[in-house]
């Protein structure tokens, strides 16, 4: 009798798991009162205006240190993604700033913009010149601290890098956190989070392993 | 229906046996150095307030400042002294939406100039999809509440920490982390006081 319920006790039970889990899932979305509108409150003042009291890095500026995450990929996912992996060197770095206001709050992006010659197209399309921007630098009134390597003039490099669609597609971004490498003596490559360098050789055999594969 | 009932018998000791395994693995923290670093708040009576842009964002299945209310919620839970609740007007911790000009998943910013932040910004990016992890068909997006925990354990005065599931400095589509770990509790726990 027991063994003759049982596929129908199975099925009750799926049957009451499902609904429990759509209940739960539909719960949270269908219910939740929106809060009101917020107020916008406009602001044309730099953030550095604004936020004067916080002044106080050397050369009076504000220091800012930014805790950013960056998607999680895996070297065959980077290297996949990406629109140019170059060998090069730094040619020029600028600064730009752009701001946001959010209640009263002024939201300050500053980003650096690195020029790069390109010696060696390891992907994408052949080209001696690139711009690739991202997080981070120092303007007249505030410097902005970030995780990743810096780099400045000269600087030879090997770059990850995806077109950036915020700026019609003519300067590049690093297709996440750890897709620059700074290379050392010519023959290894260092990057952010690791003490330890590689052989550029291998590390380029690893890009077209992966490219290949 | 005696092959019904074998099935049952494996499918039950297996999932035992998974649970049994994954407790230890789920509480078990290694130990490294202290990465309570940051500057955070004097006081733990801490207020948030989520401009409507947040929701800006692309997300779906969730409600993005419900889900940073649940984060705030469990840090509040986890640490002694520590409240952090909801408001309208003159929160410490402002949460928004915006486009970074770079692959910038999300990003806390405390602002300050002395021993503690005067206020704090956390932004989610609108070029990044965003969802709840647990539910069953939930693919190729970020878990908001993970994501939020991490933000907010920036606000708390945590760096980022490659050893930790929930301060490393890169998360994936498969990330979730709803609870803190012992090692980050402890690390906030030291800069608002034992209770």
């Amino acid at each position: 009798m027991n063994k003759r319920y049982a596929p129908l006790a199975a099925i009750v039970v799926v049957a009451v798991i499902s609904v429990y889990m759509i209940g739960v899932t539909y719960s949270n979305y269908c219910f939740y009162e929106p809060f009101d509108d917020p107020v916008y409150a406009h602001n044309t003042m730099t953030f550095g205006e604004k936020h004067n009291h916080l002044k106080s890095y050397p050369d009076n500026k504000v220091l800012i240190e930014r805790h950013a995450t960056y998607p999680a990929y895996s070297f065959y996912e980077m290297v996949n993604m990406a629109d140019a992996i170059i060998i090069g060197n730094i040619t020029d770095v600028t600064y730009y700033e752009e701001t946001n206001t959010v209640y009263d709050i002024t939201v300050p992006y500053v980003y650096t913009m690195y020029t790069v010659s390109v010696e060696k197209q390891i992907k994408g399309t052949s080209m001696q010149e690139l711009q690739y921007t991202r997080m981070g630098g120092e303007t007249e009134e505030v410097h902005v601290e970030y995780d990743g390597l810096t780099f400045d003039e000269n600087d030879p490099i090997l770059l990850i890098l995806e077109k950036n669609d915020n700026l019609n597609g003519t300067v590049y971004m690093p297709v996440t956190l750890g897709a620059e490498y700074k290379i050392l003596n010519g023959t290894h490559v260092i990057t952010h989070n690791s003490p330890n360098t590689i052989p550029l050789e291998d590390f380029t055999s690893l890009i077209r392993e992966k490219l290949d594969g | 229906m005696q092959k019904f009932t074998k099935t049952a018998i494996i499918l039950t000791t297996s999932i035992t046996l998974l649970i049994t395994f994954m407790i230890p693995v789920t509480y078990m923290t290694p130990a490294h150095a202290s990465h309570g670093t940051l500057k955070t708040f004097q006081s733990g009576d801490i207020q948030y307030r989520c401009h409507s842009n947040l929701q800006d964002i692309n997300y779906e299945r969730i409600i993005p400042c419900k889900e940073f209310g649940k984060a705030a919620s469990t840090w509040s839970a986890a640490i002694s002294n520590l409240d952090i609740t909801n408001a309208s007007t003159n929160a410490e911790i402002t949460v928004f939406s915006g486009s970074f000009n770079d692959k910038t998943q999300a990003e806390a910013v405390p602002y300050t100039n002395s021993k503690y932040a005067d206020h704090a910004t956390i932004q989610f990016s609108t070029k990044h999809g965003w969802g709840d992890n647990t539910y069953i068909w939930h693919i190729f997006r970020y878990d908001f509440q993970t994501v939020s925990l991490h933000e907010l354990g920036h606000v708390l005065g945590l760096d980022h920490d490659a050893n930790s599931p929930l301060m490393k400095n890169s998360i994936g589509f498969t990330d979730t982390q709803r609870t803190i770990p012992v090692h980050d509790k402890n690390a906030v726990q030291e800069k608002f006081g034992d209770e």
